[in-house]
Order: structure tokens, then sequence, then C-alpha cells
């Protein structure tokens, strides 16, 4: 057995001046296996891209530790924003190759690397322009090119559709869920949308705000993707994020997680 | 009228139009000012008298003696050195400069009073002690011209840095770039208009300070021949090197506005207008993955 990719053990993170303290999360453990997307659903202001972007090594916890294995070619993670961030002077291509470029990706890079990935993901004939000629869509698939490219363990990704329109949104998760699967991609994605939880996590872990915790996490097996099945999983999965979402305890806390805590709790 | 004309004419037309508005308003405006130099001379001052040789004429016929046996060639081309030098001394420090004020609070908290205050003194005002310094010759030229060409580089560069995205910095973290890493793909090429602007403000600055800069301590250059001019009684050499130094700052301003605007700017514009010009998304997602995975 592989050591996990990506492990999170009692995370901590407060915010804010000394005396007004702000606990976004609180000892949150999550461990994540190889090939698997794991959803971290919730409402927000649950710290669930707080907590992403302490494991993308853009923030840090106060207590506990991040361990993430390190990917083919050195790099552990790699994090997809919910804007598609690329550089307007460079062109598709350019920017997709913009993170090989970096001293600590190099080893990453191989002959053939920036040209195949664009392959795969139906940008190569997009390879000469420039985002100002992209649609939302389309440069939202440059971004994960752009971070997929440099071989992290895992990926990270941080509502990667939410600013984009419904049905852009709905071609899009299916065509994740495809590269995903083509590619073997170790996923951590974080959203407050149900229907894309289910759809694609394999995982499915929810989160309370205040301070942020995962109150309970669905394994969605396949016999789960049965429409029955599915419906009732839904159902149960609204309600509990409705009874969170209100500040309510859920139905059915998870064994072993410990009870809500107050709103806001002074820390030293 | 010209959406009524057959596709080719109106081409034409625009054609016609555009070489007008583009030369002959500016030729038209040159005109108008020459002749209302030559009016001012001809009714105001007496015939006989040492203004009479301020008239274009006179001017022009100096300019083109004084051309055609490379006086004004020389001393104007001594007049560009001094003026790109000095624009290079001030681009090296205050490119620098404006990064540190645009990308550091701390910095700007701490030397920008100060470096308003230095902008806030003329320029010129530093001539005595430049002299002292640098003693004669150039470099208290260089001097001049770079204290005043300095602000407008340093203010571009700082508020390109300051209104560069700070989620594209975070994306160049997130990539695992370093501080120069990040200098070179993404705050560079950020802020490479806002720079290219300053640079443009700080040449004309630049030329308007050159002039009487050479006024003291230097044997060559357009101000310098300005100041022998008047000593030599010959004030229809005077004119000539004031319609040298007019349109060299112009052509220089042109030249600057030509070179240093970026060409991209130009294709963003022209693919602006939102829509998708490469196919709806739609298309392009794998029709076979199934709706969940099994």
């Amino acid at each position: 057995m592989a050591a996990s990719p990506l492990r999170v053990a009692n995370g901590t993170r407060r915010l804010g001046a000394r005396g007004h303290q702000f606990t976004v999360f609180e000892d949150l453990d999550l461990e994540v296996a190889d090939g698997e997307v794991f959803v971290l659903l919730g409402p927000s202001g649950c710290g669930k891209s707080t907590l992403l972007r302490v494991i993308a090594r853009l923030d840090q916890l106060d207590e506990g530790t991040v361990e993430v294995a390190p990917g083919p070619g050195g790099r552990d993670v790699g994090i997809v924003f919910q804007q598609p961030l690329l550089l307007p002077w460079l062109n598709v291509h350019d920017n997709v190759a913009l993170g090989l470029s970096y001293g600590a990706n190099k080893s990453a890079n191989e002959d053939g690397l920036i040209e195949r990935t664009l392959a795969e993901f139906g940008l190569s004939e997009l390879a000469g322009a420039y985002p100002s000629e992209l649609s939302g869509g389309q440069a939202q698939r440059v971004s994960l090119a752009r971070t997929v490219v440099t071989r992290p363990r895992v990926i990270l990704l941080d509502e990667p559709f939410g600013a984009l329109d419904p049905l852009t949104r709905r071609s899009l998760q299916q065509w994740l869920l495809g590269i995903q699967q083509s590619l073997g991609l170790t996923v951590v994605m974080v959203t407050h949308d149900v229907e894309e939880a289910l759809l694609l996590g394999n995982r499915v872990a929810l989160m309370s705000p205040s301070p942020g915790r995962i109150v309970r996490t669905w394994e969605i097996s396949s016999e789960k993707r049965e429409p029955r099945q599915l419906a009732e999983l839904r159902e149960e999965v609204l309600r509990t994020y409705g009874e969170v979402a209100s500040g309510r305890a859920p139905s059915a806390p998870e064994a072993g997680a410990s009870p809500l805590r107050g709103a806001v709790s002074p820390t030293r | 009228m010209t959406q009524a004309s057959p596709s080719g004419g109106t081409a034409d037309g625009q054609g016609w139009g555009g070489v007008v508005a583009a030369v002959g308003l500016p030729l038209l405006g040159a005109a108008v000012l020459v002749v209302l130099w030559w009016l001012a001379i001809t009714l105001f001052v007496e015939e006989g008298s040492f203004l009479a040789s301020f008239a274009p004429d006179k001017g022009g016929r100096a300019l083109a003696d004084l051309l055609a046996d490379g006086t004004l060639n020389r001393h104007a081309i001594a007049s560009v050195k001094r003026i790109l030098v000095g624009l290079l001394i001030a681009a090296v420090i205050g490119i620098p400069f404006g990064l540190a004020l645009g990308g550091s609070r701390i910095f700007a908290r701490t030397f920008g009073p100060a470096a308003s205050f230095v902008r806030m003194v003329s320029p010129l005002s530093w001539t005595p002690l430049a002299i002292i310094w640098f003693g004669v010759g150039d470099q208290p030229v260089y001097f001049l011209v770079a204290i005043g060409a300095v602000w407008p580089i340093a203010l571009s560069t700082s508020a390109g840095v300051a209104a560069l995205d700070p989620q594209w910095l975070m994306l160049g973290r997130s990539l695992r770039a370093t501080r120069f890493e990040l200098l070179r793909t993404i705050i560079w090429p950020g802020i490479r208009a806002d720079v290219l602007t300053g640079l443009r403000l700080a040449l004309t600055t630049a030329w308007i300070i050159l002039v009487p800069a050479e006024m003291l301590g230097v044997d060559s250059g357009l101000g310098y021949f300005i100041l022998d001019s008047r000593d030599r009684f010959d004030y229809s050499d005077l004119v000539a090197a004031l319609v040298v130094i007019g349109a060299l700052g112009f052509i220089l301003d042109r030249a600057a506005h030509y070179l240093l605007t970026p060409r991209r700017r130009v294709a963003r514009r022209a693919a602006a207008p939102g829509a998708p010009l490469l196919g709806a998304d739609a298309a392009l997602a794998d029709p076979g993955t199934p709706e969940y995975r099994i």
C-alpha cells in the first residue's frame, strides 16, 4: 500500500488580531487516497477555501500538520482557482507552460509534455489564441491544464466552475470527470453545490461553519450511483447541509466527531 | 453617405479623408502659426529694427544655411545624445524605485513623502549644485535631465505595480515561482505598458529641461547655441534654433509614441467585445463521458 498522497492532522487555523481571533477551522483531519476525488462541501464561511489554501501552501496552519507526497516531477500540490487567472499577454500554449518555466518545476518537464497536455485537454487548436479570445469555459480548461502539466501529486480545485454559467458548468463537470479518470488524477475539490459534489466526488465531506469542522463524510460507491439510491443520498446530503447551514447540529453526527462549537471561539 | 457607397469607394473615401485629417490639418495648423508669426513681425516691428531678424523668412534662411554647413546638426546631435543618456539614468533609477514604491507599503510610507519633496523642487534649481558637484561639461546636464525625468518613470511604474491583480501574484506563488521569477514572468510584463507610458512622459519633461540646462557649462547643444546666437546678435540663428528645438521635440515625442506603445494593446482591443471567437464549450465536452461514474 502506497502512503496516502495527502494527510491533514489536527489542522487549526485562526485569523484576526490578538484578542479578536476567529477560528476558521479546528482539529481538522483528512486523508485522501490516490486517484480519488475528495469533495469538501459546505456553506460559505465554513473555512473550506482556507483549508485548500493551506494545503496549497498559500497559507499556514496555526496547529497541526499537512503532509503531501511529491509527484513524479517532485511537485506535491497544484491549485486551480475560481477565476482562470490567465496572463493576458501570453497565448494558451505559453500560459500552460508558465509553471514549467519556474525552477521549482523544471524536473517535471519532459519532451512533448506541453503539447500532449494541450491535446488531452482539447486545447491543441487554441494553442495560439490569447485569453481575450477564449470563452469562460475554455479559459478554465487552460487554467486546469496549467496546473496539471506540472504533474502535482494532488490537484486542488477551489470552486473551479463557480464563475461559469450553468450550461458551461454542466459540460465542464462532465469533462472534468472524463479527464480525471483518464489521467488518474487525485483531486481535492471545494464546492457549495451539492449536485456538483455528488456528481464528481468519490467521497464528500460536509463542513460546518464557525469554526469549520468536517461533520459528515459520505462514500459514494458505484451502487450509490443507481438513480434511486442517488436520489436518497441527495435528499440526505441536502437535509444535513441545510441543518449545518442554519447552525443546527446534524441529525446523524459522524462517529468520533465532536459536537459543534460556538460561533466565535476566542483563543489566545 | 459612406454607408451607401460601394465598399471600394468607401475605402478610398475614408483613405483620402484620413490623409487629409492626418497630414493636411496639422500642416494647416503649422501654416496658420507661421502666418501669425509673420503678421506679428510685420505689424508691430519697425523697419530696420533688430527685431525684424526674428521674421520667419529670415529665420528660415538661417535655418537652411546652418543645416547646410552642419552647425545645427552638430548641436542637435549633442542635445539628443544628452537626453538619451539622461533618460537612461532616469530609467535605471526610476524603474527599481517605482517597483519598490508600488510593491511595498512600508517602502512607500517611508520614502514616498521624501520623494514628493524632492520632486517638487524644480530640476533647474539644482543647476548650481550640479555644477559644483560635477564641474562643467556633459555630466551636470545628464544629472539635471535625469532628476527631472526620474519622477514620471518612477510614478508610472509604481502605479502599474499597485494596479497589478494580486491574484496573479498568488497564482505565481502557487506555481512555486521565486521572487525573481515572479518579477520576470508576471510583474514586469504586467507593468510594461505603464513603464513605457512613464518613459514617454519623461522624454517630454527631459526635453523641456534640456535646453536651459545646456545654457551653463557646455559648449555644444541647442541650449548653448541659443545663448551663443544671442551673444553674436544673430537673431535669425536664434529663431532657427527655436524651430529645431520644437521640431526635434515633436519628432522625439512621435517616435516614442510609436516605439513605446505596446503592440499587444491593439490585439486586445480588437478581441475585447466579449463573445467567444473559437467555438462553444459544449461542443468540446467529451460526448462519451458517462453521466455518473460506474
